[in-house]
């Protein structure tokens, strides 16, 4: 009985200490790691918008469109605070598992660009959907348009797939979009 | 696309595409020392099965039950290893005494899988992924399947190549590798199946 | 002295847990693509194994013979979720980069192996020798397969591409293939070297 009593206070023992160690560093890291979480996104949504200074979060349910899942909106603000724009991150089911990516809208029914903030493609195929070869089609193009692959849209050599998704996630982004009754001037 | 595709899809991508074993490089360990013996190898993957499954329900329920609630997500890698090996004793130990023969058949492998890297992967995979408790137990399945294919693929290999001619420094584990990399290139192959 | 050099050694080449005992396969097959991240790796895993060795061997009068599975794995995955947390903070790309490599450090055999044979008997000094060489073991083994995917299967080295716009790489290598081909036959390489090595100790004797 007493070996059981003094193993359970060992045990108790090093359950507090590791306990203690992990609370202190989690505490300490905390801001920190929020931090760079928001930086993430921060980034890819002023490189669409670099004359954002702050992005105003939206208040959006997360909703599923078809295979696309909408995330997050958010109003691009220039210094004045006039809504400059808008962006939606969302991811879309690719190749080789989810793209995440964020799609500026201006003011002006057309895409201020898209970014892929996060995929895991094929390297040397699908994974250049991040390039700036690729994503740079998109900038400046009208939400009208009807966003068919080799019609519209320039493939990727060899990555359709690839392609498909992240042009789908496109689409879903401005269905949302106008069926929020956004996609003309605000 | 409605919940049972949902469903379907994992299944299908855990198995194939996303093979834990040959595409996502997971539970090496145990295909590179298990696989010598073809018995060996089916009784692992029963063994990896049943702890997967289950195993992968309980750190759902501990995680969504016990750490969420308590803005304590960041131990979760610790607290799904205590819970993996405290699991694999007490199925151990259950087995030994309720099914003695589902213990003989599988039972010599329970203690090798607490170090098993599959395990806590599948576990932290399901939070990663935010899969809800269904979607998880599917995965865990399909993982299972997956490393079992993988392990019994391995050692019909392995008994075949006892009797071919093998240059002396490509023996044992060189070769394993190499036809690990050609299965590997036969699952990349599958990339499409699921979607 | 002498001693603790060999003990650092035989960490390094006689038992280098990736080519020799054939531990932690893992994460060396799935952090090879780039030196980079292979590097990054390293140094995670040596942190966790030489805190968890110093850690285990300076308290090993304390910890009971029958608790200490329990105590070795509370240990080495609070040092994992430490390195989680600080890398998160300080060093997001390498983390999203090694994923979920990191939490399972928690049960890369050689930790375990190593805190269960060694730091648990043997004094801090030793196991600081001994978790310096495993490291560098494992360092060497992992760099060595990265160093040849990235090279050949991307034609970059640190992400400095080394050959020119017109160069096609040999894709599988950075693929899931590619890591079993490549240390198969670094596998094959480091036989050979060992046989030469015996060959000559026996000649010389």
């Amino acid at each position: 009985m007493k070996e059981i009593l003094r193993l359970s206070m060992v045990l108790a023992i090093v359950g507090c200490l590791a306990g203690l160690a992990l609370s202190s560093v989690y505490s300490l890291t905390r801001q920190q790691i929020l931090f760079q979480e928001e930086q993430a996104i921060f980034s890819a949504q002023k490189a669409l918008f670099p004359e954002a200074e702050e992005f105003r979060p939206l208040e959006i349910e997360s909703l599923v469109l078809g295979s696309v899942r909408i995330d997050s909106a958010y109003e691009a603000l220039d210094a004045d605070k006039t809504v400059k724009g808008l962006l939606i991150n969302a991811r879309t089911p690719g190749y080789g598992g989810m793209i995440v990516f964020v799609v500026g809208f201006d003011l002006e029914k057309q895409l201020r660009g898209v970014q892929v903030t996060s995929q895991s493609e094929t390297p040397g195929l699908g994974a250049n959907v991040s390039k700036k070869s690729f994503l740079d089609q998109f900038i400046n193009k009208s939400i009208e348009d009807p966003f068919e692959v080799k019609n519209d849209v320039k493939a990727i050599t060899a990555s359709t797939i690839t392609t498909k998704a992240i042009v789908q996630g496109i689409r879903s982004s401005i269905e949302w979009l106008q069926s929020n009754d956004m996609g003309g001037t605000s | 696309m409605n919940d049972l595709q949902q469903l379907g899809q994992i299944l299908l991508q855990s198995i194939f595409a996303q093979n834990l074993v040959f595409i996502r490089f997971l539970a090496l360990c145990s295909f590179v020392g298990l696989t010598a013996d073809f018995n060996s190898a089916v009784g692992m993957s029963w063994a990896v099965t049943f702890v997967t499954v289950l195993a992968s329900a309980v750190s759902y329920v501990v995680y969504h039950f016990l750490l969420v609630p308590f803005n304590l997500e960041y131990l979760q890698t610790i607290t799904f290893i205590l819970t993996i090996a405290v699991f694999v004793q007490l199925v151990e130990i259950y087995l030994k005494k309720a099914i003695p023969s589902l213990h003989r058949m599988m039972g010599i492998y329970l203690p090798l899988i607490a170090s098993n890297c599959m395990i806590l992967a599948v576990a932290l995979l399901n939070v990663t992924e935010k899969y809800n408790l269904l979607e998880a137990t599917v995965f865990s399945l399909g993982a299972s399947i997956g490393y079992a294919l993988a392990l019994i693929i391995m050692a019909g290999i392995r008994e075949r190549l006892r009797y071919a001619k093998v240059p002396e420094l490509m023996k044992g584990y060189p070769l394993i590798f190499i036809a690990s990399a050609f299965i590997a290139i036969a699952f990349m192959g599958l990339q499409g199946l699921g979607r | 002295m002498k001693s603790l050099l060999s003990i650092f050694n035989r960490g390094l080449l006689k038992e280098n847990p990736v080519f020799i005992l054939m531990l932690g396969l893992c994460s060396v097959l799935a952090v090879s693509v780039s030196v980079v991240n292979a590097i990054g790796m390293t140094l995670a895993y040596s942190f966790v194994l030489i805190c968890s060795e110093l850690t285990i061997s300076s308290c090993r009068k304390w910890i009971p013979k029958s608790l200490r599975v329990p105590i070795f794995i509370l240990t080495i995955a609070s040092f994992v979720t430490i390195l989680g947390l600080v890398m998160k903070a300080y060093f997001p790309d390498l983390d999203k980069a090694l994923g979920i490599f990191i939490p399972l450090i928690v049960v890369n055999c050689i930790i375990i192996g190593r805190v269960e044979a060694f730091a648990y008997r043997k004094s801090v000094i030793e196991s600081l020798f001994d978790s310096l060489g495993m490291s560098a073991g494992y360092g060497i083994a992992i760099i060595a397969i990265a160093v040849v995917r990235e090279i050949l299967g991307n034609g970059t080295l640190f992400d400095i591409p080394l050959f020119g716009a017109h160069f096609q790489p040999a894709l599988i290598l950075i693929l899931p293939p590619g890591a079993f081909l490549v240390i198969g036959l670094e596998i094959a390489l480091v036989n050979a070297i060992l046989k030469k090595t015996e060959a000559k100790r026996g000649t010389s004797k």
